[in-house]
């Protein structure tokens, strides 16, 4: 039995931030787990999809965040807890249904996980995904460590099913993705059928009857979390300095305050139930200090809560003066660092800082500067994405008419840079490229004469790209819809899709017909291998000159890194120094320099380009773009 | 010296490429496609052999006299078939490129061919049957020397060229300043060129026909003065456009042009006025003379002496496209 699943209370697991959350959901008694990828969120799932024999639990990668929120409400109402998880991103698009949830209520725990990505690191945006739950007035719960994220994943599930209301669970990539030993719970044993009452009904009419539930709701979580033992105050009993700690900012704080030798000074009070306030607890730690500093991820959300409330008992609490996010005691954006509270601090206490000598920092500049190569971001090599949009640079450049990409979220946003050609032009949120493209289209009439071409990838198409199709066929829009179907969820780890042969557990899963799906809906549907250069950009050439209504080309290659793991590409890349004619004009470097696959190198020493056998997959391609025939690719036996 | 940079900024972004193709093939940096010479990406280099011989990049200057500096004025025809019957008035430009291939006086002739719905497009022939395929007028840009390049880098050996002036100019600058590229200098074998006043943006002129409703282009005519028509011809019928409707589809590098006679090739061919069964030809090199002389002894072509006052006519007509030409270089209107 895997760790995860195993019913051995007392035993102690190193575990990532997000196993820890899966643990508490599993120890909570979960039955429906649903969610779409996005980092930092998907190791919850795929914990979950690794146990769903031995648990006897439903885990599915749905076809998007709202479908995932659906799926998880109907367990609730059949009598099962239930999760659907996702970045904060995918809350948007799950919100339309959270809000009509958050008034019918549940019956069996559900949770709501987002995991938000302060820093955009891996994200189109840095969204503070707690507005959710002022949105829709339900409980929010921060964990700020993994063992702690445990207990909070059970405790949202039993305050769920208490409330009747759906809970908010909140991870960010630092909790997320950090390990911790975590001591394991009690898995619990047995489970109810589900089944739907005939008697129940779960709507939201009339709606101020069940506004007025949810209100109350929150009245029962707020009176609750005034003893929750998730939050607490450390520190002298008269401080200089009340720091909140929200979240992930509490170990953060913890070893500034130690970095600095300020624990006498400086109190921490630990928040991690953060929506509604526990307010009288918020006011008895208000009472301790003058001075009150926030750190929590992305946006001032406690903040603003505690200071709202504070103009409400100011009277009785005195004057305050708060510094955080809000007035740029903490960087207003960008992920929060230890160093950023320690100078926070410093700051408020108006004390000498750690210092820092220049001289070393200096130096350290400067040798990450000589030993760092300047490295651009970039297509894997081998990435059909790449050969993807160097057809779609050609053949936007031979049709002459300012054509332009509009694109949307998978590693293909890398098109925006030089290694896809800097040919997307926009690109907003899941799904966006197709809708965008066709809007520009429908400017036909008044003159809007370039051609567009929308690129998303399969998953992202299955995701929030059909809609959009569906109404440019319908108003008879004219562009060209690439689908770039490298058969995976590539950016987030290769989780299954409605296209792909399998479901999250690994069972075998009827695929959904791309193909016949696009001509469904009235779309033309063409299909080309990405790594055919040629073909492709005479494909997409034409393409472009038929402009009657939507154009689908499925541009069909497995992701290299996949492949990679089924055995590979059956070439060995070569260059001939003879042939290749360097820097010369005719040439000078295109491989390395305008195709830029990182499989390929410059010898500034002989002047020839060459081939990283490291790092080189031997997918070829660049065979076809070395104008004077140089790269030579050799079949070799995978035996 | 330039480079791409350079010619994309003074040629190519200002719309004044002529499309002849002599820049493209050569690198992968720049196509030759449907009319169009097409920029892919840059290549960084501050100097390139696409600056150097394209003929927009430096003015080409007349040789002399109003139909530049010749040897030999006169009129001719093909003696034989097909090229008096589907070459050009008297398929003389045909018969010529076909001549050459068959005596073997070159290997290889570089033609623009033009199927019907296809796009005009250089190709390299080696068989008079291969000639025939191409005969008759494009009116558009074919960017033949293109595929020039390309033949000269897998072989040197000389190609004769049936080009445009513009063609002309380019492979006389190939010629003259080949250091760069000495193979594609020493391809270069006898250049006939074809008079010309002025060529269309193929794609101008393909959605223009397409929205006419033109189903079939097979040839294209423009017929003496005062007519002022364009004619198109198709299998069953023939649909005449006024020229006003067309200019607007002429490539604005060929208003800039002064050189109707096609004045750096080595001879010039072009219709014989007030006689469509007859050809104009103006040789002007030893290489040309060699060529028309050897045609006519062979029984290829039939020549005849030129009477002053259609001469005269020539000569007025191409010094108004000079004229023209310098009153476009000043700003003033082009017609």
């Amino acid at each position: 039995m895997k760790t995860i699943a195993r019913d051995q209370p007392g035993e102690r697991v190193f575990m990532l931030g997000n196993e820890a959350i899966a643990r508490g959901l599993i120890e909570g008694g979960v039955r429906f787990c649903a969610a779409y990828p996005g980092n930092p969120s998907s190791e919850i799932l795929e914990t979950l999809a690794s146990v769903t024999d031995e648990l006897g639990i439903w885990a599915e990668w749905s076809v998007n965040e709202k479908v995932a929120m659906e799926g998880a409400a109907a367990a609730s109402f059949a009598g099962v807890r239930a999760v659907a998880s996702m970045k904060q991103n995918g809350v948007n698009v799950a919100l339309d249904f959270i809000a009509a949830l958050a008034l019918s209520g549940v019956k069996a725990g559900t949770v709501l996980i987002t995991c938000d990505d302060p820093g955009a690191v891996s994200s189109i945006n840095e969204e503070d995904a707690r507005f959710v739950a002022r949105i829709a007035d339900l409980p929010l719960l921060e964990p700020s460590f993994p063992d702690e994220a445990r207990l909070m994943a059970h405790y949202a599930l039993e305050l769920s099913e208490r409330l009747g209301s759906l809970v908010v669970l909140r991870s960010v990539s630092r909790l997320s993705h950090c390990r911790e030993e975590v001591v394991l719970g009690e898995v619990p044993s047995s489970h109810d059928v589900p089944g739907f009452d005939l008697s129940s009904v779960w709507k939201t009419f009339p709606v101020p009857h069940y506004h007025r539930k949810m209100h109350e709701n929150l009245v029962s979580a707020a009176d609750e979390f005034e003893t929750s033992p998730f939050n607490r105050y450390e520190g002298p009993d008269a401080p200089d300095l009340l720091v909140f700690a929200a979240g992930s900012s509490y170990l953060y704080c913890c070893e500034v305050l130690g970095l600095l030798g300020l624990e006498e000074r400086v109190g921490i009070a630990k928040l991690s139930t953060t929506w509604p306030l526990p307010t009288a607890w918020v006011e008895t730690q208000l009472a301790r200090c003058g001075r009150i500093l926030f750190t929590e991820e992305v946006d001032p959300f406690v903040e603003d809560s505690i200071k709202a409330h504070y103009a409400q008992v100011n009277d009785r609490l005195g004057p305050k003066r708060f510094f955080g996010r809000s007035n740029g005691f903490i960087p207003k954006e960008g992920e929060i660092t230890p160093d950023a509270i320690a100078a926070a601090v410093v700051r408020v206490l108006g004390i000498e800082g750690p210092a820092v000598d220049d001289e070393y920092r200096s130096r350290a500049a400067k040798w990450a500067d000589e030993i760092l190569p300047p490295r651009a971001v970039g297509f894997c090599a081998g990435c059909p994405h790449r050969a993807s949009f160097w057809s779609i640079k050609n053949a936007l450049k031979l049709d002459d008419r300012d054509g332009f990409v509009s694109g949307d979220i998978g590693c293909y946003s890398l098109s925006l840079f030089p290694t896809g050609f800097s040919q997307s032009k926009v690109i907003h949120c899941m799904g966006s490229g197709s809708g965008v493209a066709a809007g520009f289209v429908k400017l036909r009439d008044q003159g809007f004469n370039q051609p567009v071409v929308a690129a998303v990838g399969d998953s992202t198409f299955f995701h929030a790209g059909i809609p959009p199709l569906i109404d440019a066929v319908h108003h008879g829009a004219d562009y060209l819809l690439v689908i770039l179907d490298n058969s995976a969820t590539a950016m987030t780890g290769f989780q299954p899709h409605p296209g792909s042969p399998r479901n999250a557990p690994g069972a075998p899963a009827r695929e959904v017909d791309l193909e016949a799906l696009c001509r469904a809906v009235g779309a033309s549907v063409t299909v080309e291998d990405p790594y055919d250069l040629h073909g492709t950009t005479e494909t997409l050439y034409r393409l472009l000159n038929e402009e009657e209504g939507v154009r689908v080309l499925i541009l069909r290659r497995t992701c290299a890194l996949v492949q990679r793991k089924r055995g590979g590409f059956p070439y060995k890349v070569e260059v001939d120094p003879d042939k290749c004619r360097g820097e010369e004009c005719g040439c000078n470097r295109y491989c390395t320099r305008v195709f830029r696959c990182p499989g390929l190198f410059f010898d500034d020493r002989s002047g020839k380009a060459g081939v990283d056998e490291v790092i080189c997959v031997g997918c070829g391609v660049c065979a076809e773009v070395c104008p004077h025939n140089a790269i030579i690719r050799k079949e070799i036996n995978h035996a | 010296m330039k480079g791409l940079r350079g010619l994309v900024k003074e040629v190519l972004s200002s719309g004044i490429c002529v499309a002849c193709g002599a820049c493209a093939g050569v690198c992968p940096h720049l196509v030759f496609r449907d009319g169009r010479l097409i920029c892919l990406d840059d290549c960084n280099r501050e100097e390139g052999h696409c600056y150097d011989v394209c003929p927009r990049t430096s003015s080409v200057e007349p040789t002399g006299g109003p139909i530049g500096v010749h040897i030999g004025v006169f009129r001719a025809k093909s003696r034989k078939e097909p090229w008096s019957r589907i070459g050009q008035y008297g398929g003389t430009a045909s018969a010529l490129a076909a001549f050459a291939v068959e005596e073997g006086l070159v290997s290889r002739a570089v033609l623009t061919s033009g199927r019907e719905g296809e796009p005009p497009a250089g190709t390299v022939v080696s068989s008079p049957a291969e000639v025939e395929k191409c005969a008759g007028s494009r009116y558009a840009g074919g960017g033949c020397l293109s595929v020039f390049n390309q033949a000269a880098v897998e072989d040197s050996s000389p190609m004769a060229l049936t080009v445009l002036p513009c063609q002309a100019q380019a492979l006389w600058k190939m010629k003259h300043a080949g250091a760069n590229r000495p193979s594609h200098a020493q391809a270069v074998g006898p250049v006939i060129g074809l008079f010309c006043t002025w060529a269309l943006d193929y794609r101008s002129l393909r959605d223009f026909l397409t929205k006419e409703g033109v189903s079939e282009a097979r040839s294209y005519d423009i017929p003496p003065p005062p007519a002022g028509l364009f004619q198109v011809m198709g299998r069953q019928q023939q649909w005449d456009f006024p020229l006003d409707r067309i200019r607007p589809m002429v490539m604005k590098g060929c208003a800039m042009c002064g050189d109707m006679t096609a004045e750096y090739a080595d001879l010039s061919v072009g219709a014989y006025e007030g006689d469509p069964e007859w050809n104009t030809v103006i040789v002007r090199t030893a290489l040309g003379r060699e060529l028309v002389e050897k045609a006519e002894a062979k029984g290829w072509l039939e020549c005849d002496a030129v009477p002053d006052e259609r001469l005269r006519h020539l000569e007025e007509a191409s010094a108004a496209k000079r004229r023209r030409a310098m009153d476009g270089f000043h700003g003033k209107s082009d017609e």
